[in-house]
């Protein structure tokens, strides 16, 4: 009977605690789902506090935050997080100086007007040096990182991309094009041939050149050595190649590759998750992570 | 008594309550953190409140701020209901129906999922949800618009120049070389129109090809300077450029369109019936779309008072340009 009685009296307390515990989540519970009917988690000191009346409606501080999380929130983490990386990553200031120049210069080249003019066009309000500090350092410092991550896999991003300087006839027949590659014995001699046959010195080539044809790209790691390619290719409309390559010695043109591989579209992408993965890049913002990973699933280690 | 076994239950109900996948939150110092960066001993925390300045700091942060409050104040004061959510239910049905008469019921879902994605949308319930946005939108505009509406349609009437309009179309497979039969019913009609006391009504209800008009006697509907029915789509830019250059009963001679040759009439000027016409306004309403700076008028209208600075500043900045906009491009000085 002790035994009944201490057992139910340990029950009683177990059931005391689950109480204590089922109001205090039931209190979380619904703190959690009144706090915002937002998808976020997260949430800005003093969120519930009013920003905003319009006649009888409230906006409170976690309102604006939101909209704001949905509409720029993935793109200003992104940028924000870069631009903690730059400040870490590079810090020349020579360097940045010039980069600024630089993109300064290209805003005046692009819009057609200083630079002071430009930013009054788009209600930029303050003065040309804050322009300068807020918007067009942090642009050139992203280039910079940009830059510095192509220096840093230089070679494997030359593999990655295919890198390649190619000249390129494009003839109707299979046997036209195998009779000219026999002919071909020299650099000097296939150049007279590519101007006799409308060919075109395509230079530099990767994985991402547009304009040429698809089934020379696939071919690209065939062309290993400078000279003549000893096959026709045949091409997309059902034509035939021939391909001269040429600066196989990628070290001699290694600022022009440089370049080139810093403005492949995808380049931004991949340089992004290399720092973010050596930064611990982390988002906490589960639908902010999930628009992140959609843009590269490769941002986080 | 097992308190594990009830600790796990109450542990999946609470999940249920609050929701498992908020439940991911980092906090530094009683603050929100959304990302962080992590070096070394380095660690750099990207704070909610860090990110909500830094947003509204950035180039697009005037905008960012006039967008979210604007987007507040119209969820908050015409939140989507079952009307609205129905009325994006039709629109996405009309949509549908019409890509499945152009490319058939085989091929349509293609071309239509081709066509939303080139616009921007994910897919159709992506589109359906943008919708229901812009449903609230036209209604926020439109509460303004009904409770002022009388100076609201005097500017309409002043600045856009309505007028009720009526066609006849002689269609014509190509333009540059008719056929007999186009030439002889093209002349027809301008014999009855220029040579006879028989009304633009009647041929128009005889002789038009223009099937959405035909049958109503050749009636357009209100055509305005601004183009708000989009009717350049349909008619082409020469016949709405006539139909706001002649005079309330005057006939255009015969304007050469894409597909035939159009006849137009101005029927009606007159200020009152407009007026009259046009009180029943709904979100189709050539009121909503006639003046592109509308929506910062009706933000206007609201009294707002702000506890952030920063959101004030943007915001006003962004109104205050606008309008500022909108009287440059009137020629109206303050």
């Amino acid at each position: 009977m002790k035994n009944i009685l201490s057992q139910l009296s340990k029950h009683k307390k177990a059931t005391a605690i689950i109480c204590v515990i089922v109001i205090i989540l039931c209190i979380t519970g619904i703190y959690f789902t009144t706090r915002s009917s937002s998808k976020y988690s997260t949430s800005v000191s003093n969120g519930n506090s009013t920003a905003i009346k319009a006649n009888d409606i409230t906006i409170t501080k976690d309102d604006i935050y939101y909209y704001l999380l949905e509409n720029y929130g993935s793109n200003q983490v992104i940028n924000d997080a870069l631009n903690y990386i730059c400040d870490k990553e590079i810090t020349d200031q020579k360097a940045i100086d010039k980069k600024v120049n630089e993109t300064k210069e290209s805003y005046e080249s692009y819009s057609k007007q200083s630079l002071a003019d430009y930013i009054k066009s788009i209600g930029y309000t303050g003065t040309e040096e804050q322009y300068i500090k807020e918007m067009i350092e942090p642009d050139a410092k992203q280039q910079l990182l940009k830059e510095k991550y192509v220096e840093a896999n230089f070679n494997k991003l030359v593999k990655q991309y295919k890198v390649k300087y190619l000249k390129i006839i494009t003839v109707d027949t299979e046997s036209q094009a195998l009779k000219l590659i026999k002919s071909c014995t020299n650099e000097d001699n296939f150049n007279q041939i590519m101007s006799d046959n409308n060919g075109s010195d395509a230079g530099l080539v990767t994985t991402k050149s547009s304009t040429i044809d698809k089934n020379i790209i696939k071919k690209l790691d065939s062309f290993t050595k400078d000279g003549i390619y000893k096959k026709a290719i045949k091409t997309s409309d059902s034509k035939y190649a021939i391909i001269w390559t040429y600066n196989t010695n990628k070290k001699e043109k290694k600022s022009e590759i440089k370049e080139a591989l810093t403005n492949i579209s995808d380049l931004s992408t991949k340089a992004n998750a290399y720092y973010f993965k050596k930064y611990n890049f982390d988002v906490y913002e589960t639908q902010l992570k999930d628009e992140i990973k959609k843009e590269s699933k490769d941002y986080f280690g | 008594m097992n308190l594990k076994k009830y600790t796990a239950a109450l542990l999946i109900s609470s999940c249920l309550l609050t929701g498992c996948s908020q439940s991911h939150t980092v906090k530094k110092d009683g603050k929100y953190v959304v990302a962080s960066l992590e070096k070394g001993n380095k660690e750099k925390n990207i704070l909610a409140d860090d990110l909500y300045k830094s947003i509204l700091n950035s180039s697009n942060g005037k905008t960012a701020a006039y967008n979210a409050v604007l987007q507040n104040i119209i969820d908050k004061k015409f939140p989507v209901n079952d009307e609205m959510k129905t009325d994006a239910d039709t629109i996405v049905q009309q949509v549908k129906t019409y890509y499945k008469n152009q490319y058939g019921s085989d091929s349509y879902k293609s071309q239509l999922k081709q066509v939303l994605q080139n616009a921007g949308y994910t897919n159709m319930s992506d589109y359906r949800q943008k919708m229901i946005k812009q449903i609230q939108y036209a209604n926020y505009l439109l509460s303004y618009v009904n409770k002022h509406y009388d100076s609201v349609f005097e500017d309409y009437y002043n600045q856009c120049s309505p007028r009720y309009v009526s066609i006849i179309k002689v269609s014509m497979s190509d333009v540059s070389n008719p056929t007999d039969t186009e030439i002889k019913k093209l002349n027809e009609v301008k014999e009855l129109l220029n040579n006879t006391d028989k009304s633009f009504g009647a041929i128009a209800q005889s002789y038009s090809d223009d099937d959405s008009t035909k049958s109503k006697k050749g009636a357009v509907g209100i055509v305005d300077s601004k183009d708000t029915s989009s009717l350049t789509n349909t008619y082409g830019n020469d016949v709405v450029e006539k139909a706001q250059s002649l005079k309330a009963g005057e006939i255009s001679d015969a304007i050469a369109g894409s597909d035939g040759y159009y006849f137009v009439k101005v029927t009606s000027t007159d200020e009152k019936k407009l007026k009259k016409e046009l009180k029943d306004t709904d979100i189709d309403s050539p009121l909503l779309a006639y003046d592109d700076y509308l929506q910062y008028i009706v933000f206007n209208s609201y009294k707002v008072t702000y506890k952030d600075k920063s959101i004030k500043k943007n915001v006003e900045s962004v109104v205050n340009e606008a309008l500022k906009q909108r009287q440059q491009e009137r020629g109206e000085n303050k």
